[in-house]
């Protein structure tokens, strides 16, 4: 299957094939091998596992430990999706087709998040929150996530707003229709796709997001990845494993939507 | 005009007015949080008491003064030019390999399934070699196994896994830059240049490799940042001689509830940070550094 480029079969086409596969199994087996794991039966995580048990699903998945760290993700992922795709598609939709005085620099400033670390962010949140006497809710955490992921739905739906382009919405106008009946019925529709993939995006993100959580609310709003930290520091069970395994998959489906319907993230 | 919607009229007045909630959160709960951070970290600590307002320097002067914090922004600066060396070095040839794949549907399937893992949580990542690498499961048994040591040994935590996992974590940003610059070459022109009588190394290293640079800069740029700023591998792979700056300021904020301290630490971290993006900017020109740079996701961030 060598592409157009590489038809000679010298020993550096046959070495960089050996390291594409080398590479592949490199990012794909630790994940392999934690799966693996999480159906060992016993107290202590062993590789390869003695037996098969699907005891440290049941614990995930019945003590309140883990479920309360599920139910909190869910929510704090759920509420900043919306509240970033809410952020975004405003900002997108006007910005994109309305003339805003400083407008390149408000679409700047909403893509600014992305390249700022988070632990920083989350020092910054620190700082902000407990100034004004308001420190470890779970709403902060919601606005930190929100914000903070905000440049993902931005990103698609100022994607999805150029690939319409204007023509049918201008048609909606010559034909009598009011702005606000050309948004409902001929630019929102046919962004849909866009809008929901940058929410899953971020709903994804919030999920996997681990420091600015920990550090705007880690003592008091315990998520998914804040638990799955702390109990690795005490202990070596395979419920941890089981619960990447539930993570591993969960992002994997979800991406794989956001995929199909932003027509492809990647390529 | 630039839209299809009328500038003028109540229909771009209300356009407009919704921009105050966008703005208004970029503004209240990003940019004010960053002012705060600054101005905290003039403030002075009270153990156990959260901080008083004053305007003092001895955070800062802590930073620089001791040997200790100074070695672990060095060390920060140096394992993070190691990680993008090395995701540069494991990273071009792949992705060479994979953008050169003939078949459509396989070169999606090995983009997909290369970058798969860049949206799983780093802790789950960097506990996956926390198990390989540990003595009971994985990398300790099959040294074992293949006899080549006596008893199982364990390599986490530690330098080796810290190395290991930051470069599992960051590869699939390398290749997502690597992807977009090398997908732009016309392989015609590889062509153009074996039929003129070059060898495929004169080809790669005369047409390939220049066109494909300022990708590769800007992902090595990307890799180097991303790794500054990152906690969670040091910390759950790393022991402490291998935390770098993230680790040890959140520790400041969690553990010893010195806020002021890890707020300066944080100032001189995106100092940091500012002065070589600002630098390597330069140096890379107009290849875009985004983490995202190379997917369709990153395209809609410039704008229409």
């Amino acid at each position: 299957m060598s592409g157009r480029g590489l038809r000679y079969r010298d020993p550096v086409v046959w070495s960089v094939r050996a390291a594409f596969w080398i590479v592949l199994a490199f990012l794909g087996v630790p994940l392999l091998i934690l799966a693996a794991v999480s159906f060992h039966p016993g107290r202590f995580m062993t590789f390869p596992p003695q037996g098969f048990s699907l005891r440290w699903y049941e614990t995930l998945f019945t003590n309140s430990q883990w479920t309360d760290a599920i139910r909190n993700s869910l929510v704090v992922a759920f509420a900043s999706a919306l509240l970033a795709t809410a952020m975004a598609l405003i900002l997108a939709l006007v910005l994109d087709r309305y003339p805003v005085r400083f407008g390149a620099v408000f679409r700047q400033l909403g893509m600014l998040p992305l390249f700022l670390p988070p632990v920083i962010m989350g020092v910054a949140y620190v700082s902000f929150f407990y100034a004004i006497g308001f420190s470890g809710r779970i709403e902060n955490l919601i606005i930190a996530h929100a914000v903070f992921n905000a440049p993902f739905p931005l990103m698609l739906i100022s994607a999805g707003l150029g690939k319409v382009g204007k023509e049918l919405e201008e048609s909606a106008m010559n034909l009598g229709a009011r702005p606000g009946v050309v948004l409902r019925t001929v630019t929102l529709p046919l962004i849909r796709a866009d809008v929901f993939a940058g929410a899953l995006l971020a709903f994804i993100l919030s999920l996997n997001e681990y420091i600015v959580a920990f550090l705007v609310a880690g003592f008091t709003v315990v998520t998914l990845p804040i638990e799955l930290f702390a109990s690795l520091r005490y202990s070596y069970s395979p419920v941890i494993a089981a619960a990447s395994v539930v993570f591993i998959l969960g992002t994997a489906v979800l991406v794989a939507v956001a995929d199909r319907m932003a027509g492809g993230l990647w390529d | 005009m630039r839209g299809g919607f009328p500038a003028q009229g109540a229909g771009g007045r209300l356009a407009r007015a919704l921009l105050v909630f966008p703005v208004g959160m970029l503004v209240v709960f990003f940019v004010v949080p960053l002012i705060m951070m600054f101005v905290v970290s003039f403030y002075r600590n009270l153990p156990g008491a959260g901080w008083e307002p004053a305007f003092t320097l001895e955070n800062y002067v802590r930073a620089f003064s001791r040997g200790l914090y100074r070695d672990r922004l060095v060390y920060t600066l140096e394992i993070s030019a190691l990680n993008a060396v090395l995701c540069l070095l494991i990273g071009y040839p792949f992705t060479y390999y994979l953008v050169r794949l003939a078949s459509p549907f396989w070169r999606k399937v090995g983009l997909t399934l290369s970058i798969s893992t860049l949206w799983l949580t780093y802790v789950v990542r960097s506990y996956a070699w926390s198990v390989l690498l540990s003595a009971t499961s994985g990398v300790g048994q099959l040294l074992m196994w293949l006899g080549l040591v006596d008893r199982p040994t364990g390599y986490t935590p530690g330098p080796v896994a810290t190395v290991v996992g930051l470069v599992y974590v960051f590869l699939p940003f390398m290749i997502l830059s690597l992807y977009g610059s090398l997908r732009a070459i016309d392989p015609s022109m590889e062509e153009a240049s074996m039929n003129l009588g070059a060898r495929p190394w004169r080809t790669f290293l005369h047409v390939v490799l220049p066109l494909s640079l300022p990708g590769a800069a800007a992902g090595a740029v990307m890799v180097f940042l991303l790794t500054m700023g990152n906690y969670v591998v040091p910390s759950i792979l790393g022991q402490p001689a291998q935390w770098t700056m993230p680790v040890i300021i959140t520790n400041q904020v969690m553990n010893e509830s010195n806020v002021p301290f890890g707020a300066a630490m944080s100032v001189i971290l995106l100092a940091v940070l500012g002065l070589l993006a600002y630098a390597t900017g330069r140096l890379v020109g107009k290849a875009r550094v985004n983490p995202y740079a190379g997917s369709r996701v990153a395209q809609g961030g410039e704008g229409a």
